[in-house]
């Protein structure tokens, strides 16, 4: 009987798993907002002479960002991260007559010795917090557009409903997961999302739902093929049909995406780190839990489950 | 006539993947066919067209008026004249200055470090002036214009921006010729009569060279004309030998010299071209490394049909390249990670086919046969696949366009063409090449083509295998 058999084991790993996502995502904060989302100011600097990080946290003090965090880049070349910017005061021909941040920040770099400013990127917190909402609205808009098209994909099956459920149980579960796993990187290593952040995450809901379409497009077929077969055994069969497949994707997306993590700069990293998670947490899953749930759903285990918890089962019993 | 089908799609094939690497290879592509005309290709690589990000360059966004204040489509017209005006003056190759939703400019200068300078030049309050402008000995007024250096003087009246009470286009009732409308504030009248009363009168005594009415905006002459009459009720028209456009044109630049909106900064960014020249050669080389170990793992495990999807996917690239530079794509470096995504889908689609083609030579089956069944059971969870890869590009997309300039919208863009292009590939060149290389004689060795031990034939080595039972031509019909 293969996974089918260890169903309940799975179910419990992955409970945890997503429970453990929740508790770290409700622990403020959830996810620590990049520039893209809290607003602020980012640059790439180059210094001509060995600098330390304490050095330029030092400077950005004095002229009063404490908040700065600095991260070094190799070679001489520092990332740093301003929590707010304040724009210089401009008269009607465009000259500055009061300089801000955006001037001091320059001058007490370059006063540290030949910096070269390489990038230097503003977002207020009115595009900021633009960004949030779009963002969230654009996963949950995703997820919706999910269960229609697999219900839809799947109509020619008995109960395509369920199909696009467990599709988007997946979808929700590996969400939560990847979510969960930068909530704590975050808290551990102040590593920030940032718009390609949630590009990574719409990815990964996309490799999600590809994957398990690949598995229920399989038992879509031993359905058809083997009419009055065990759900449990036609699934099983059809996840040791795809598993060779699976993980032969996985693997060339993990190459692909590990290749590019050596190379690539700061301002798509945050993308692949989530693209790495997501095709981990998303392949397990297609394999697991997707189409462990359709068995549990179709063997009516998920209402004995809920029967089962106490007060639910006899408020179903007094009903009746 | 199967023979026949096979060569046809091999030709359709050596055609699209020629164009495709011939439009790369061609640094600026310039086409005329009289009926058609594509001019593409920048000067950087494979003539491709790079983003700020890659090519380096300043990018701005401001908010126009206020949420108690907010602009009409006209204003935000003038504001984008005005600012392509003055980012001209500064000399940048191709600047773009878009509207975003309804209220916001995005301002995109290539090239352009000096992010400061940049700000102070299209942050500057737009300033109209009315000025009396008189011609240089020897010019006629047509001949003195901004083109023309010293060709005219302008002498300040005291009057600008802040008198117009409006200006619109208009329509000779009589005529049918395009006018433009003015009309100063009730308090500007009085000046303003003795200013053309004056210019009417040089009209009279130099008739050869007479002073003109210029509308100035920021230094530049927005419209210079003679005067007909004194005007004294303070409301004028413009004739000359205008188009409705250009009249509409005039009245909104005017408009925006006579009531300037406020803008905000809202995001600024600035990447120096040595920086985005070394984002490029490391996405370069990752992808080539990338997609290097991908078409070695194809050939290593999937063997004579991975080495026949290593070429389809190389084809996949040239082709989604090409795309993006016909089409054309701005390629960012969000736009090179969907590509990269995108690359993963197009891998997968061929895995999918290959498993399944494993399966049917594992009972048995002759290879083209295998390749078919393989395609046709492998067909649907790739269509369904990726039509749910693209629903869900195309809600990025939406969600990335809609208020900013997000980097969000180029990777969407670029998983779109890249997964409609790996469909292509999949169920078009793929499929094709691996039938011709099926109907080769190297159909005898299915052994060739899966990664595991075929029924049978498992001890043999594969030099030495028995000739596969059936003819290759008998499948596939």
């Amino acid at each position: 009987m293969g996974i089918v058999r260890y169903r309940k084991w799975f179910f419990l790993v992955s409970g945890l798993l997503v429970l453990a996502s929740v508790v770290t995502l409700l622990w403020p904060p959830a996810l620590k907002p990049g520039i893209d989302f809290s607003g602020g100011a980012a640059l790439t600097v180059d210094f001509e002479q060995p600098m330390t990080g304490a050095q330029i946290s030092a400077a950005l003090d004095r002229i009063g960002h404490p908040e700065a965090i600095v991260q070094g880049g190799g070679a001489n070349r520092f990332f740093i991260r301003l929590g707010s910017l304040a724009l210089d005061e401009r008269d009607a021909e465009g000259n500055v007559v009061v300089a801000r941040d955006e001037t001091l920040v320059r001058e007490a770099l370059i006063g540290l010795g030949g910096a070269q400013i390489g990038a230097f990127d503003f977002v207020s917190g009115v595009i900021g917090a633009e960004n949030v909402r779009n963002a969230t609205v654009a996963v949950i808009v995703a997820s919706f557009v999910i269960l229609l098209y697999v219900t839809w994909a799947f109509r020619r099956v008995p109960s395509p409903f369920r199909y696009g459920t467990a599709a988007v149980i997946a979808l929700a579960h590996d969400v939560l997961i990847v979510l969960g796993v930068f909530s704590i990187l975050g808290k551990l290593v102040d590593l920030e999302v940032n718009a390609m952040f949630i590009t990574g995450v719409l990815a990964t809901i996309g490799y999600s739902v590809n994957d398990t379409i690949v598995v229920f497009d399989r038992i879509r077929e031993n359905v058809a093929r083997y009419p009055g077969g065990a759900i449990a055994e036609l699934v099983n069969l059809s996840v040791r049909e795809t598993v060779g497949r699976s993980l032969n994707t996985s693997i060339t997306l993990l190459v692909v995406v590990a290749t590019l993590l050596l190379f690539a700069g700061p301002s798509i990293r945050p993308l692949l780190y989530v693209l790495m998670t997501g095709v981990i947490v998303g392949t397990y899953s297609s394999i697991f839990i997707a189409s462990l749930t359709l068995v549990a759903w179709e063997q009516g285990e998920i209402g004995d489950a809920f029967r089962r918890i106490p007060l639910l089962g006899r408020l179903r019993r007094a009903r009746a | 006539m199967l023979r026949l089908l096979r060569w046809k799609s091999l030709l359709t094939i050596v055609i699209i993947v020629t164009v495709a690497f011939s439009s790369l290879l061609v640094q600026k592509i310039n086409l005329d066919l009289g009926f058609i005309e594509l001019r593409r290709g920048s000067d950087d690589i494979l003539g491709l067209q790079l983003g700020l990000d890659l090519a380096g360059g300043t990018q701005l966004i401001y908010q126009a008026g206020s949420e108690d204040f907010p602009p009409s489509p006209e204003q935000m017209e003038g504001l984008i004249a005005t600012i392509t005006r003055r980012v001209d003056r500064l000399g940048v190759a191709e600047p773009s200055i878009q509207l975003l939703g309804t209220d916001r400019l995005l301002i995109q200068l290539p090239g352009v470090e000096d992010i400061q300078a940049a700000k102070a030049l299209i942050g500057a309050t737009a300033v109209l002036q009315i000025m009396e402008r008189i011609c240089a000995d020897g010019f006629t007024p047509r001949q003195c214009s901004d083109s023309v250096p010293g060709s005219y003087e302008d002498r300040e009246t005291g009057l600008d921006g802040s008198n117009m009470a409006r200006a619109s286009a208009g329509q000779d009732p009589t005529t049918g010729r395009s006018l433009l409308l003015f009309e100063l504030n009730r308090d500007a009248a009085a000046d303003f009569a003795i200013l053309t009363q004056r210019l009417f009168t040089t009209q009279t005594t130099t008739p050869l060279h007479p002073d003109q009415l210029a509308f100035v905006l920021d230094g530049d002459t927005l419209v210079a004309a003679t005067v007909q009459s004194a005007i004294l009720a303070g409301n004028g028209q413009i004739t000359g030998n205008f188009t409705p456009e250009e009249v509409r044109r005039l009245a909104i630049q005017i408009e925006s010299g006579r009531l300037p909106i406020d803008i905000t900064e809202l995001s600024s960014s600035v990447v120096a071209a040595s920086l985005g020249a070394e984002s490029l050669e490391d996405a370069l080389v990752a992808g080539v490394v990338g997609l290097a170990l991908v078409l070695f793992f194809m050939a290593a495990y999937y063997r004579a049909s991975g080495v026949v999807a290593a070429v389809a996917l190389v084809f996949y690239t040239a082709m989604v390249l090409a795309i993006f530079k016909l089409l054309p794509v701005t390629l960012t470096l969000a736009g090179l990670a969907g590509f990269i995504v995108s690359l993963g889908m197009a891998v997968d689609a061929n895995i999918l086919i290959f498993e399944r083609m494993k399966e049917e030579l594992r009972i048995g089956r002759t290879l083209p046969f295998a390749i078919q069944i393989g395609f046709n059971r492998a067909w649907t969870s790739i269509r369904d696949g990726n039509i749910s890869t693209l629903l869900i590009a195309g809600i990025l997309f939406l969600f990335g366009t809609s208020t900013a300039n997000s980097p969000v919208t180029g990777f969407a863009v670029s998983l779109m063409i890249g997964v409609l292009t790996s469909m292509f590939t999949a169920i078009f060149i793929s499929r094709n090449l691996l039938a011709i290389v099926g109907a080769t004689a190297l159909a005898r060795w299915p052994q060739l083509f899966t990664p595991e031990p075929l029924p049978g034939r498992a001890a043999a080595p594969t030099s030495a295998a028995p000739p596969a039972p059936s003819a290759p031509s008998e499948g596939g019909a």
